[in-house]
């Protein structure tokens, strides 16, 4: 992980070094979105002075914080640099992959039929299905979920549902009934150029009394690229390094 | 890839194979290829799923340098294929492979190709068709540093900068920092069969190879399949060791704690 966090604060001292250079534009036009829509298509990078943040006390349902008290005692001492899904290279869930603030940035590739997001941390795609039928209720749930589109004017509204639920020790439990709704707009930024908006809206009667809303603002990077990224990479290569003469070429 | 995840898989064939069968009785809703001129690329995007029946084999003698051939020979899998770590298969082991699907996004200025083969994580390649040239040298990686071009009706895509501790296939047959892969990717119409992606794979590595590997990959065009996010081997072979490790620490405490009352 530490090659890829370095790669990336490089990409990030870089970005910065574009940004104080020239004003940053939004990302390149499209040309296969449809017309009068406005495109996201570009890399992006989390604007952590603008975005939103979780609240503090979270509304979990009582039943909810009964089972997330009992997992705590059952599950002490935890120690986060294990006992932690993402610590141990499994890749984020919706709402969380949306709502973190990192220095990886993603990128959104646009076409007629399908809106996706690529991330660079733990190398995730999101696929959003513009105008597509409702998901069906057999679909095996993923971490990034199913998510279906459509434009309100110029805004993009992405539904997402059968997102895998992470359990009642986790920092952002879910259920099957979980719900994100996001709602995507370009706004101006000032001299970084159009920001991209995204106001989450997060529904999970089984985990929270009431919906939780995040505006997460992201800025454009350009000039950054999305690299690969394998959070396993280290065990790899102390496995390859500590071995002889296997590969002789390197 | 554990019982479950079989299971699965072989569920997901039936599907794949039942839509495969579907869009060879009717005539489906996908484009004819045209002839593409440089303002017009063929449409080439959407899933496809590799043909494992009609993968060219390699040929008996794989015409390998003696380094190469003795790397083969000692080969073990348990040690040296990255994918018992769950890292990625990489390019172009991951288009030489016949088991999962691949998804291709297109704009003008570029393809992107996708593979979720259930290791690490999504396997992506990007492949602008900018026009500009190929770093030299590459900064390695899994999935290398791509560049592509339209000639005519054919995506030609030319790869450098390829990790040499990837394998090209799980028998063993490597590659070393010098690989270069081209690739020659054309749509067409296949009587009986429909719609089908050919890619032509060409593997240059003149450390590794006497002379270039040459092997082609048909795949169907699948509109209705979808590619599975899955962090499977991850799941499996890397979360469990960490539990169980924290299990037996757990026990062991206990242990200590109730030999101390």
């Amino acid at each position: 992980m530490s090659t890829h966090s370095r790669r990336a604060q490089l990409c990030l001292l870089i970005a910065v070094a574009f940004n104080q250079g020239q004003a940053v534009h939004a990302a390149a036009p499209a040309t296969e979105s449809a017309p009068a829509k406005p495109d996201f298509s570009g890399v992006w990078l989390p604007n952590s002075k603008e975005s939103g943040r979780w609240p503090e006390a979270r509304p979990f349902t009582p039943a909810m914080a009964k089972l997330r008290e009992q997992w705590t005692k059952d599950t002490a001492p935890i120690d986060f640099t294990r006992d932690d899904d993402h610590t141990s290279c499994l890749p984020y869930t919706l709402p969380y992959l949306a709502t973190t603030i990192t220095q990886y940035p993603f990128e959104i590739v646009s076409t007629p039929r399908r809106i996706y997001f690529f991330t660079e941390v733990y190398g995730q795609v999101r696929r959003i299905d513009m105008d597509a039928a409702p998901v069906s209720p057999e679909k095996l749930p993923s971490r990034v979920g199913s998510s279906r589109g459509h434009w309100e004017g110029s805004q993009l509204v992405v539904e997402t549902t059968h997102i895998l639920p992470e359990n009642e020790g986790s920092r952002f439990p879910g259920s099957p009934a979980l719900q994100v709704v996001e709602r995507l707009s370009l706004v101006e930024g000032g001299e970084l150029g159009k920001q991209l908006v995204d106001e989450i809206t997060i529904r999970d009667p089984l985990v929270y009394e009431q919906p939780i809303t995040i505006r997460m603002v992201y800025k454009p990077a350009r000039g950054v690229a999305v690299d690969e990224y394998v959070c396993n990479q280290d065990i790899w290569d102390q496995h390859v390094e500590g071995s002889t003469s296997r590969i002789p070429w390197r | 890839m554990d019982s479950r995840q079989g299971v699965l898989m072989s569920r997901g064939w039936l599907v794949v194979a039942l839509l495969t069968a579907l869009n060879g009785c009717a005539k489906t809703s996908a484009p004819t290829p045209t002839e593409a001129t440089a303002a017009e690329a063929p449409d080439i995007a959407g899933t496809w799923l590799p043909d494992a029946s009609r993968a060219e084999p390699w040929p008996a003698q794989l015409p390998l340098t003696p380094v190469a051939r003795g790397l083969m020979e000692r080969f073990n899998p348990a040690e040296q294929d990255p994918t018992t770590f769950c890292m990625p298969l990489g390019t172009p082991r991951n288009m030489l492979q016949t088991e999962y699907p691949l998804e291709i996004v297109q704009t003008p200025q570029r393809i992107v190709m996708v593979l979720q083969p259930g290791l690490a994580n999504a396997e992506v390649r990007r492949i602008p068709l900018d026009g500009s040239a190929l770093p030299e040298p590459p900064d390695p990686s899994w999935f290398g540093t791509s560049r592509g071009r339209w000639e005519g009706a054919t995506l030609v895509v030319e790869t450098v900068g390829l990790r040499p501790d990837a394998l090209v296939s799980g028998n063993g047959l490597g590659h070393s920092e010098e690989l270069r892969v081209i690739e020659r990717l054309s749509v067409v119409n296949d009587p009986g069969r429909g719609r089908t992606l050919i890619d032509d794979i060409e593997l240059r590595d003149p450390k590794a190879y006497q002379q270039p590997l040459k092997t082609r990959r048909y795949f169907a065009w699948a509109p209705q399949a979808q590619l599975r996010e899955s962090a499977g081997c991850i799941e499996s072979e890397w979360i469990d060791k960490t539990w169980r490790q924290r299990l037996e620490e757990h026990a062991a405490a206990a242990r200590k704690a109730g030999k101390a009352q």
